[in-house]
């Protein structure tokens, strides 16, 4: 692992690895949500309780799975950054924070929009709701973080401590359906005796979720680019400031 | 069932509205960036003149 990240932490090398990459991963990721986007909306049956609202579910559980995902992998990348002070770690993390951050926008808004029709309101303060809501703040807490210190290796450094603070919120959010008595329903997929959702219903779900995943992967490698520009830019102005 | 339709292509709607969005802004930030190393030696002596 540690060897992969040395190969890819020279900025040039990681050019040529993103550019050869990327276009794979957007082609996947425009086939999987294409048909993942007709089976949700075309090819699936409507819910014997819900209707046609349970398609919802096919852009709603797959946002929040990448919400959790995406902070899950920033964690892993703060232990990086805090205990080996890999400068690459820092990019990755700061690079995922607003594409989890619109994930868990995705997953709160798709969610208060297939509440309206099944619970008849659009929001209540139960664990689960509350729970993501107060990720989607950390994640605007790491964005706000990592851009308020003039010196980036700070900001890394104190988003990184952030966001494993925010890690315990991670299995508040997997088990706060199963702790509390909520309005949100348990888990139908991941859980320990198997998925109790219909194959019909799993395979449109499963196939949005990996388009997502691939979403995530493309757009990351986009922004880990642009911010290697960025700092190849800052250190190139400052040599030739220093040579004037 | 037209009502409930109502709210499926809503929710459809923020999401790929939310994912365009920010995948355009990863875009134009890629592009410009790219741009700034293209120009850099111009842009930079511009600057530095001016200061």
């Amino acid at each position: 692992m540690s060897n992969i990240f040395n190969f890819l932490a020279n900025p040039s090398r990681f050019k040529i690895f993103a550019e050869k990459v990327n276009p794979f991963l957007l082609i996947i990721m425009f086939v999987f949500i294409a048909v993942g986007l007709w089976f949700g909306l075309f090819n699936s049956p409507p819910d014997y309780q819900q209707g046609e609202t349970v398609r919802i579910m096919y852009v709603h559980v797959p946002a929040a799975w990448m919400a959790l995902m995406v902070y899950l992998s920033m964690t892993i990348m703060s232990i990086f950054s805090l205990v080996w002070r890999h400068p690459l770690a820092d990019i990755l993390s700061k690079s995922s924070a607003p594409i989890g951050a619109t994930f868990t926008l995705i997953a709160l808004v798709t969610g208060s929009i297939w509440g309206k029709p099944t619970w008849g309101t659009w929001w209540v303060w139960d664990a689960r709701l509350t729970s993501v809501f107060i990720l989607f703040l950390i994640y605007m807490g790491h964005i706000a973080v990592v851009r308020a210190f003039e010196d980036e290796y700070k900001g890394a450094r104190a988003a990184a401590i952030l966001t494993l603070f925010g890690a315990f919120n991670l299995p508040i959010i997997k088990f706060s359906v199963d702790w509390w008595n909520t309005l949100h329903q348990p888990a139908s997929v991941i859980k320990l005796d198997g998925p109790s959702i219909h194959i019909d219903m799993m395979t449109p779900l499963i196939i949005m979720a990996v388009g997502f995943l691939f979403f995530y992967l493309s757009f990351l490698l986009i922004n880990v680019q642009t911010e290697l520009n960025q700092r190849k830019l800052k250190k190139l102005f400052i040599k030739k400031l220093n040579l004037n | 069932m037209e009502q409930q339709l109502i709210f499926v292509y809503a929710a459809y709607f923020f999401t790929f509205f939310a994912l365009i969005v920010i995948g355009l802004q990863s875009i134009m930030a890629f592009i410009k960036a790219n741009k700034n190393i293209d120009n850099f030696n111009v842009e930079s002596d511009n600057i530095i003149q001016k200061k």
